[in-house]
């Protein structure tokens, strides 16, 4: 057979065709999420830092988060971190064995999305109620 | 930096629209990835008008008679027509499945895609290159490992021990719920893939076997088994219904059990 | 991108040799066992988290030190702080292990990850110890 010259060969689509699950789209957002309350320890960091440092510099952090832009990172931040914990729990389960079925697992991806919204919602009217 | 993008070679384009058979009342359009590695070109889709009337009821059916018909090139894998042999695994409608247990009508759509299984190199057309995938396969010894002398007639287990195989000796290999995994795309060459796991595990929880240990340390590797996020994208992919990331689960569990 | 073509001008080893790689490494098991024990120990300390958040959130610096340096809250934000940074240190360590392949700038994702988790985590610890003992004065009752 003669050497034939060999094309380099393409990669078929991925990202570009497959189609979307609950179950994708979730952990998606669980990765997403992660890193999103990994850069946000900075402001927990520099909130702490403020606080030990004396009433100027926590006056004027504590103003930052007052404002529209401080809140709105707040409610973000709030609703970030009940998205990856109920992921996680979500996680949790099924490294225990459990919650493989069909029906349960695209449940348990849908109700995180749903449960974190409410969470979220939930500790933000609790928060300004107590005020 | 995992490829989130298309390499140059491989973006395709729209291509030839084949002309509809002549006379058919019933048609269904099919678009189809095609590649020629012979013509120095990239990937193209080409759209088909198949005469359901004419025709077989499965996806399969379908690109026979596109061959038969209209366009002899069209280069496909299959063999069994049965959902056993797992020859013509492929992309349909975003999932991976048989093309020969996908109904056409349960497709639902006025326009079927139909692309190759996902991030692996193309042979041609809708045939992918599998050599990793069955290597993959080998490498975790697929075979009933023993030290014991040999019984007199066969390794014996009871109906309990052999019920815990079902679900797990029925792959076919098809690589369907491999190249749906997110993390094989981006780690392909040092995790194992969810098929490759789901057998790993078909033979540790085999009573017969005797290698637990050596599998468990083959498998112990933050690559070959832990780059699995249960994204679950191979259970709900495999078109024999079986559950890999369940499987896959249940090793992690037991690299925890002996480490404790 | 992984490339499994058996394309002999470039790489003549066999499948089976690709696929093995430098062999398994033998280690794995610890990480993703920490990284869940730190997940559900996360799970009380960040709802106390919150609470503590909201109760100390627009209220005077007199307040917050009083709220913060009361010994449960101080040592429920000390263990959040280990237990959190450990955990995301561990998962982002996962992410780049993901992502990133190149020999050069996987170390360096590495290193950065340690070194940001660290100083994140001493900074917060500095910082409760400091409001807990330090000489900042402590306002009248």
């Amino acid at each position: 057979m003669a050497q034939a010259k060999l094309a380099a060969r393409p990669l078929s689509p991925h990202l570009q065709i497959y189609r979307w699950t609950w179950t994708m789209g979730m952990s998606v957002f669980h990765r997403i999420t992660g890193i999103g309350l990994y850069g946000g320890t900075f402001m927990v960091a520099v909130w702490l830092l403020a606080m030990a440092s004396g009433p100027v510099a926590y006056d004027r952090v504590s103003w930052f988060f007052g404002t529209p832009i401080g809140l709105l990172i707040l409610f973000a931040y709030t609703w970030t971190l009940m998205h990856h914990m109920l992921g996680g729990l979500r996680h949790l389960v099924w490294d225990t064995g459990i919650g493989f079925e069909p029906g349960t697992r695209i449940a348990m991806a849908k109700y995180t999305l749903v449960g974190s919204s409410v969470l979220t919602v939930l500790i933000w009217i609790v928060a300004f109620v107590l005020r | 930096m995992a490829q989130f993008q298309l390499p140059k070679n491989s973006r395709y384009t729209d291509g030839t629209i084949w002309p509809k058979p002549q006379g058919a009342t019933k048609l269904q359009e099919f678009r189809i990835y095609r590649w020629n590695p012979d013509d120095g070109k990239n990937p193209a889709i080409d759209t088909y008008y198949v005469d359901r009337d004419d025709c077989g009821p499965m996806v399969l059916d379908a690109l026979l008679w596109i061959k038969n018909k209209i366009d002899p090139t069209l280069t496909i894998r299959r063999s069994c027509r049965e959902g056993i042999c797992g020859s013509c695994a492929m992309n349909i409608m975003g999932q991976n499945t048989l093309a020969c247990t996908l109904g056409i009508d349960d497709c639902k759509t006025d326009v079927i895609k139909i692309y190759p299984l996902p991030h692996m190199p193309v042979i041609k057309d809708l045939v992918p290159d599998l050599t990793s995938f069955f290597a993959q396969h080998a490498s975790i010894e697929p075979w009933l490992q023993t030290e014991t002398a040999m019984p007199e007639k066969e390794w014996q287990q009871t109906p309990d021990e052999r019920t815990k195989l079902d679900g797990l000796y029925e792959c076919i290999l098809c690589a369907c719920c491999t190249t749906s995994c997110p993390s094989y795309w981006w780690n392909g060459d040092r995790f194992l893939g969810p098929a490759a796991l789901l057998q790993a595990y078909r033979w540790l929880i085999d009573s017969r076997d005797e290698g637990t240990g050596d599998r468990l340390d083959h498998l112990h590797d933050p690559f070959r088994l832990y780059r699995c996020h249960t994204i679950m994208n191979c259970a709900n992919t495999c078109p024999k219904g079986l559950n890999p990331a369940k499987a896959i689960a249940e090793i992690k569990k037991m690299m925890v059990a002996r480490a404790v | 991108m992984s490339d499994t073509r058996a394309d002999t001008r470039v790489d003549m080893r066999t499948p089976l040799r690709r696929v093995a790689g430098l062999g398994a490494a033998h280690h794995g098991v610890e990480h993703w066992y920490l990284h869940r024990l730190t997940a559900i120990a996360n799970v009380p300390l960040a709802i106390a988290f919150v609470i503590i958040v909201a109760s100390v959130a627009g209220r005077p610096w007199p307040d917050a030190i009083r709220i913060v340096s009361n010994p449960l809250v101080a040592i429920l934000l000390a263990l959040l702080v280990i237990s959190v940074t450990t955990h995301m240190r561990l998962g982002l360590q996962t992410v780049i292990e993901d992502y990133v392949h190149e020999r050069m700038p996987k170390f360096a994702a590495g290193i950065a990850n340690t070194f940001f988790v660290i100083l994140i985590a001493a900074t917060c610890l500095f910082s409760i110890l400091k409001i807990s003992f330090g000489r900042v004065p402590l306002p009248p009752l």
